[in-house]
């Protein structure tokens, strides 16, 4: 059957891409003259200038510390707590695995209707809490359980969760096809072919998403303490409110040092499990 | 195992792949299929390890006929049939060990899968004697992904082994083979066949081994038989008129269309 000539997709898409970029220039008040100009640099000149020394007195640094260890241990949880739900949502938002497609064996039979529902409930929920950002969670959850870490653990997990399933869930329907049959025509029952088929090959990748959704979460624990949910955020809040601009450079330079060190970690780790 | 493929039809929305089909098997029997590229042969093999239904037509397995199995019989049935397919089709990560281990995969419980995965296999002498058959015993515990690729060939028959089937099918088994090791392997299968009295269904583009071991040859052609004699009288005619390309070429790609998801047979959870 010959398919009608039509405009050709990828010149549309380019089309589309660059009006949108046109109309967003001129709607934002997009103005490099206004870094460029006397006063601009002069602004930026003279806050670098007050930068230095950095505050190095030993109770800020104290302060300083903690509050990193805060925000790691922050990154951690939220990352920890995420996995278990990001794996709950991705086995129902899953075609192979919930019985809609080919992996599984799954005829047209009672599960598939009965499992469709859940598939595209578990599909909205990972969409709502991938769209809502981090921040906006760590506000609704500061009215929820108060300021603090937790309220930002908890941010963290909520979306950090929404976006492992997500990825979880496209992990395990683009495994190898092949192999799984392979073992299903051997009579295997569905749990054990995900245990020994799915899983094995799913998981290096999983794990190293999860590796780097840590690296990314210890950098949005640094900015959840400028809502009050714990952590250095907070102390860069106030200094920048303060004009405590000598402190701003210590805080700098800490996140600088634990974002770079967690980065370190999660990349020979995830070269390990690959 | 024994088999009776009576008028079997099967089309995945165009042409027909199978077109009338009929055949019978006794147990124990030695079976080569011939025949060109696209004929059939692998939409055969997926009705026979019960991967299909069949559109039209019947497969009985042991008396049994396919279609009237519950969900519970197909899975039963499924665990007697061992399938060894061109590529080896073996997870890259596992070791050897534990993608032999996964031929029972069917007879077991969730707790042992999990419990050979993770801590260890109990398993590990009858494992260790089909690798022996298989000549790569060394290799038990190595990963998978640094075997050459017949090697891991041998892996996928010695699972297929482990499986202890009733009915042992090989699509094209010695497609990664070496002549010396493609030889190596028909002559285990027919050892093992008659060892157990295990049937076996095995393609073969190397007609020249086929009809060395194998006492009966079915050749197809366009879906259909096109000649089912025993080893002794198949002539050169018959093999010029199987390999003759007649039809348009169109048809060949046919056997590797995604099957949709509903003529796949269900299994049990």
């Amino acid at each position: 059957m010959e398919r009608p000539v039509r405009f050709p997709p990828a010149l549309l898409t380019t089309l589309i891409l660059a009006l949108l970029v046109v109309l967003s220039i001129r709607g934002l008040d997009i103005d490099f003259g206004l870094i460029f100009s006397m006063q601009g640099i002069g602004q930026i000149g003279s806050y670098f200038y007050e930068m230095f020394p950095p505050d190095l007195s030993g109770d800020f640094l104290h302060d300083v510390f903690f509050a990193a260890v805060e925000t790691l241990a922050i990154s951690i949880m939220g990352t920890v707590f995420a996995i278990p739900l990001g794996i709950a949502l991705a086995l129902f938002a899953t075609r192979n695995i919930i019985g809609t497609g080919r992996v599984s064996g799954q005829s047209n039979n009672k599960g598939r209707r009965l499992h469709a529902p859940l598939f595209v409930v578990s599909r909205l929920i990972l969409n709502v809490l991938r769209s809502i950002p981090e921040l906006l969670w760590a506000i609704i959850f500061i009215l929820v359980v108060g300021l603090g870490p937790f309220a930002g653990v908890l941010a963290l997990s909520l979306h950090t969760g929404g976006v492992l399933g997500k990825l979880y869930a496209d992990v395990l329907e683009n495994v190898d096809p092949q192999p799984v049959e392979a073992i299903a025509v051997t009579g295997a029952g569905r749990v054990n072919l995900f245990f020994y088929s799915v899983l094995p090959q799913a998981l290096p990748q999983c794990l190293s998403y999860t590796l780097y959704r840590w690296e990314m979460n210890i950098r949005e624990a640094t900015i959840l303490g400028f809502v009050g949910a714990g952590g250095i955020g907070l102390f860069f809040y106030k200094a920048i409110n303060l004009f405590y601009i000598d402190r701003v450079l210590t805080l700098i330079i800490a996140v600088y040092i634990m974002v770079n060190l967690v980065d370190m970690l999660s990349q020979f780790l995830r070269r390990k499990v690959q | 195992m024994d088999i009776k493929i009576t008028h079997l039809h099967q089309n995945f929305g165009g042409a027909p792949v199978i077109r009338d089909m009929d055949f019978s098997v006794m147990s124990g029997e030695r079976i080569a299929f011939l025949g060109p590229n696209g004929v059939g042969k692998t939409t055969l093999f997926r009705h026979m390890n019960l991967m299909i239904t069949p559109a039209a037509g019947g497969v009985e397995l042991d008396g049994a006929a396919i279609s009237t199995l519950s969900v519970k019989e197909v899975r039963a049935m499924k665990r007697r049939i061992a399938t060894i397919y061109q590529q080896h089709n073996l997870i890259p990560r596992f070791k050897v060990i534990n993608n032999i281990l996964a031929g029972r995969l069917g007879q077991w419980s969730t707790t042992r899968a999990l419990f050979s995965l993770l801590i260890k296999s109990l398993d590990v002498d009858d494992v260790r004697d089909v690798l022996e058959k298989t000549g790569i015993a060394d290799k038990m515990y190595w990963r998978t992904d640094r075997l050459s690729v017949g090697q891991q060939q041998w892996v996928a028959i010695a699972r297929a082994l482990y499986q202890n089937p009733d009915l042992l099918l090989a699509d094209e088994p010695c497609a990664s083979l070496d002549p010396r090791n493609a030889e190596k392997l028909i002559r285990l299968l027919v050892n093992w066949s008659k060892q157990h009295n295990t049937t076996v269904i095995a393609s073969f583009h190397d007609v020249e081994l086929a009809l060395a071991y194998f006492p009966r040859i079915i050749g197809l052609k366009d879906g259909a038989v096109f000649f089912d004699l025993p080893a002794g009288q198949v002539t050169k005619q018959h093999l010029q008129d199987l390999y003759r390309d007649e039809k348009p070429r169109e048809v060949e790609a046919k056997e590797n269309v995604v099957i949709p998801a509903c003529c796949i047979t269900p299994i049990e959870i």
